[in-house]
């Protein structure tokens, strides 16, 4: 009995152990950002919260914290802008060089980024973009366009086309039907994508480190340089807030709330919908 | 006037230019009326409804509704409801929501809406369900939301595709039953799309046959039972047994193959050119011939090969001379026996003559006997 007993619980405890593999390593920079040495030392050798007062009162890390939200949020809303409609095409209509756009729309995601850093450099450098936030854009926009076209497309390839149907034989035209039956529809599929596009271009930085400059240069850029110069514990600082971020921005989006949306929004971010 | 509610005026789709979804459908429909298109998939029963619902144009033809044409009207202009057979149910909206979308889409002002919404919910017996949302709801009660949602605007026609398909048979009765009691107590026009030929029989007043993109036939339940226009009607609707009989020189007699020469009613619309027609005599029309009262009957005699007992009746099916036949009995007192032979036999007036089309036309089908006679063994 008990010996059934543990030979189920393997999966569980093979679960647990994945987790903390890939857990543990990250974590370590929590304790690391509340150290009072002045280099990563680990265990630390006592507790404060020196850097994180050091980390909100120095322009030199809050100005690239600021342009990594600029440079996310404009990448996100433009990715959605033009992937929204590529989708959509791509999915719902037959036309000729289909397949064709499909993989040109793929290719950001399989050209090495070192390759598209440097093709950045050359192309936003003659255009005299380098260096400035609408560069920084430009280029992130085509690196997340393929990450939120594939979810996007996913989410539609699911999309029941007779709840449109049913739409329209309601009474909705075609801008009605799309507002109030499509898109609440497929709010779950485009809060994820918007997610990724957000989170592709806060997350990058190869490309950040060719072409961002002193005047745009984000966040992880700017942790790139420290660790290279002075190994400063600001870093640690800024890493625990980055996961805390992502942590709250998970557990916000599970938790159960009694509108459906809500709901289907956390399922999709955990894995496929029915 | 005096002209059809719902007409549909020499209907056809075509998709790519060469085939013919629909070929050719007309017919009239009245106010009110119940009208089930039954047939297999791909005979243009869907694609004739899309084309009602706006959802396709149309090839060639015209529908008319009330007189006006509605081929240039999009979906939302044509006042017509629709219950689809995945429900189509808006998952973001509650059931209350869902069944208030049309009324909403018309501009009615939110106390209407609200009690017109309880009135359909009272009707399709879910008011308790208001505030759920629909994957909350089981499927025949997601069903009875789609169906008020088809019904709550009053619309001129409402059209149900294959609408029971996805439930079981026990819960697909009680549906038939409530979409019956619905359509008496609101008295819309009805289109039935279904390839169940059960649900045709039970729930409609007429019954529209498809076949290949074309109506065989379209009349009432009984009259498509007893007198089927095309031996294709007879097989779809309930079991048949189906010979080929060739006239011959004595007056009121059949030919049949195996079964030798057969008494047949006087045929209404005999025609002189016609010298082949298709026999058809239903299984529950044949009986077991004991004793000697086979003056009248035609009789046969017939290893019984299997017996399929229903509980409340039996099918015995045996063949005469590679002719498959089943015989429906339904006392269970004296219980044939598989192997034992016996003497069948039916009654002349039982008998269903549909005349062959003149030879030219059968060459695509050799042996349509075999074919429809085997599927249905």
């Amino acid at each position: 009995m008990s010996e059934v007993r543990l030979r189920d619980r393997i999966p569980t405890l093979a679960a647990i152990l994945v987790a903390l593999f890939l857990f543990l390593p990250i974590l370590i920079v929590v304790p690391m950002s509340f150290s009072t040495a002045v280099s990563f030392q680990f265990p630390p050798p006592g507790y404060s919260m020196g850097y994180y007062r050091a980390y909100f009162s120095d322009p030199t890390w809050l100005a690239p914290t600021a342009n990594s939200f600029i440079v996310a949020t404009a990448t996100m809303v433009l990715t959605m802008l033009l992937s929204v409609p590529a989708a959509f095409a791509y999915v719902r209509k037959r036309f000729v060089g289909r397949t064709a756009v499909n993989l040109l729309i793929m290719l950001p995601l399989i050209v090495p980024p070192v390759v598209s850093a440097l093709a950045f450099y050359g192309y936003l450098g003659r255009a005299g973009l380098t260096g400035t936030l609408p560069g920084m854009v430009m280029a992130h926009v085509s690196l997340a366009i393929p990450v939120s076209f594939l979810v996007l497309c996913a989410t539609l390839k699911g999309f029941d086309r007779n709840l449109e149907r049913a739409a329209m034989i309601s009474g909705a035209g075609p801008v009605r039907t799309f507002f109030l039956v499509t898109m609440p529809t497929l709010r779950s599929g485009m809060v994820t994508a918007s997610m990724f596009a957000f989170l592709a271009s806060f997350n990058e930085a190869v490309v950040a480190i060719f072409i961002s400059g002193r005047d745009a240069g984000t966040l992880p850029r700017k942790m790139f340089e420290s660790i290279q110069l002075d190994a400063d514990p600001v870093i640690a600082v800024v890493s625990t807030l980055l996961i805390g971020g992502v942590l709250l921005g998970v557990v916000v989006s599970s938790m159960p709330r009694r509108r459906s949306q809500s709901r289907t929004a956390a399922v999709s971010l955990r894995g496929p919908g029915p | 006037m005096g002209e059809a509610y719902l007409r549909l005026v020499g209907l056809r789709k075509s998709y790519d230019g060469v085939h013919n979804a629909v070929e050719e459908v007309s017919m009239d429909i009245e106010r009110g009326e119940f009208v089930t298109f039954l047939g297999p998939s791909g005979s243009g029963k869907t694609t004739t409804l899309t084309m009602i619902a706006g959802f396709e144009d149309v090839t060639s033809g015209q529908i008319l509704l009330d007189g006006r044409d509605l081929s240039n009207l999009r979906p939302w202009k044509r006042n017509i409801g629709m219950v689809f057979q995945n429900y189509a149910l808006f998952p973001h909206l509650t059931v209350a929501d869902n069944v208030a979308f049309p009324l909403r889409m018309r501009g009615w002002p939110k106390p209407e809406r609200r009690q017109r919404v309880g009135e359909m919910l009272d009707l399709v017996g879910l008011h308790m369900f208001a505030e759920r949302y629909p994957r909350e709801l089981s499927g025949g009660q997601q069903q009875r939301v789609a169906l008020a949602r088809g019904l709550v605007f009053s619309p001129d026609v409402v059209l149900l595709d294959e609408p029971l398909g996805a439930l079981d048979k026990n819960l697909r009765e009680q549906m038939q039953i409530e979409i019956k009691r619905i359509h008496r107590e609101v008295g819309i026009t009805t289109i039935y799309v279904t390839h169940d030929q059960t649900e045709a029989m039970t729930m409609s007043d007429r019954i529209a046959v498809f076949s290949n993109g074309r109506v065989e036939q379209i009349a009432a339940p009984l009259d498509i039972y007893h007198t089927p226009a095309t031996r294709h009607v007879a097989g779809f609707v309930g079991e048949t047994n189906l010979m080929l009989g060739r006239v011959t020189e004595k007056e009121g007699c059949l030919q049949v193959a195996e079964l030798g020469l057969i008494k047949v009613p006087p045929h209404r619309n005999r025609h002189e050119a016609v010298t082949e027609y298709d026999v058809i005599v239903r299984p529950e029309h044949m009986k077991v011939v004991r004793g000697s009262e086979a003056c009248d009957l035609n009789t046969f005699e017939m290893t019984v090969e299997t017996v399929i007992n229903y509980g409340d009746r039996l099918t015995l099916v045996g063949s005469k001379g590679g002719l498959p036949i089943r015989v429906r009995l339904n006392s269970l007192d004296n219980l044939p026996l598989e192997g034992e032979v016996l003497v069948f036999g039916w009654c002349p007036k039982d008998t269903h003559l549909i005349p062959r089309q003149p030879a030219g036309d059968r060459s695509q089908d050799r042996s349509p006997l075999r074919t429809v006679a085997g599927a249905l063994y």
